[in-house]
């Protein structure tokens, strides 16, 4: 494993979308506040299911949301 | 806080009063004293256990949000992390429970055997805590074990 650690912009777009709250987005994805907040701040890599699902909800790719750097 | 948290709370503080009601009434049976106040600390104990299990109960029920999971992906992977620890500490101090009557009874020595189930007790009781505990500091790392790639 390297020292790649992934990105995202959900805070931007949840902003982008009308300021969506972190418990709506939770709600729309399926999981609990906590692992919004968990993401957002790089402390959990979400499965590739999750991944989609939040892409999804802001109409983008997985890319556009996260950034392996 | 969420629901696993919560039950995790519940558990620990729960494991510290039953351990408290066990030692109260060990103190009680150990001294026969007449002094009133700790007979009725053992009746107010378990009686302050039931009340707190029902407070959280009723907290349990109230979520964040309608459509909030019960558990989700990231508590399901927490909650596996935490049973590892525990099996590995479970399996550490059965070991350690079983060599201490030998280090302090000899290889002939011999043990009662109502501390038998006292001692898988304890155990467990022990494991419980450490499970627990470690859903606890795994939610407030916030998972850091977890984003190495």
């Amino acid at each position: 494993m390297g020292n790649e650690t992934l990105n995202n912009n959900i805070r931007r777009l949840r902003f982008d979308a009308g300021e969506m709250t972190q418990q709506a987005l939770a709600d729309k994805v399926g999981v609990t506040r906590q692992t919004i907040i968990a993401i957002e701040q790089g402390g959990y890599t979400p499965s590739l299911v999750l991944g989609m699902k939040i892409a999804r909800t802001f109409n983008k790719t997985v890319e556009e949301v996260f950034q392996l750097e | 806080m969420n629901r696993m948290q919560k039950i995790a709370w519940v558990n620990l503080i729960g494991c510290f009063l039953v351990a408290m009601q066990i030692g109260f009434l060990a103190y009680l049976m150990l001294t026969p004293s007449k002094v009133k106040y700790l007979k009725a600390a053992a009746v107010l104990l378990p009686g302050i256990l039931v009340l707190f299990i029902g407070y959280f109960c009723f907290i349990l029920r109230k979520k964040q949000s309608p459509a909030e999971p019960d558990v989700d992906e990231r508590d399901k992977l927490i909650s596996i992390k935490a049973a590892q620890v525990a099996l590995i500490s479970l399996c550490i101090l059965l070991y350690i429970a079983t060599a201490i009557p030998i280090l302090m009874f000899g290889i002939d020595g011999s043990l009662p055997l109502y501390m038998l189930p006292l001692i898988n007790v304890s155990i467990f009781m022990i494991a419980l805590t450490i499970y627990n505990a470690t859903i606890l500091i795994l939610y407030g790392r916030g998972n850091k074990w977890e984003t190495r790639h």
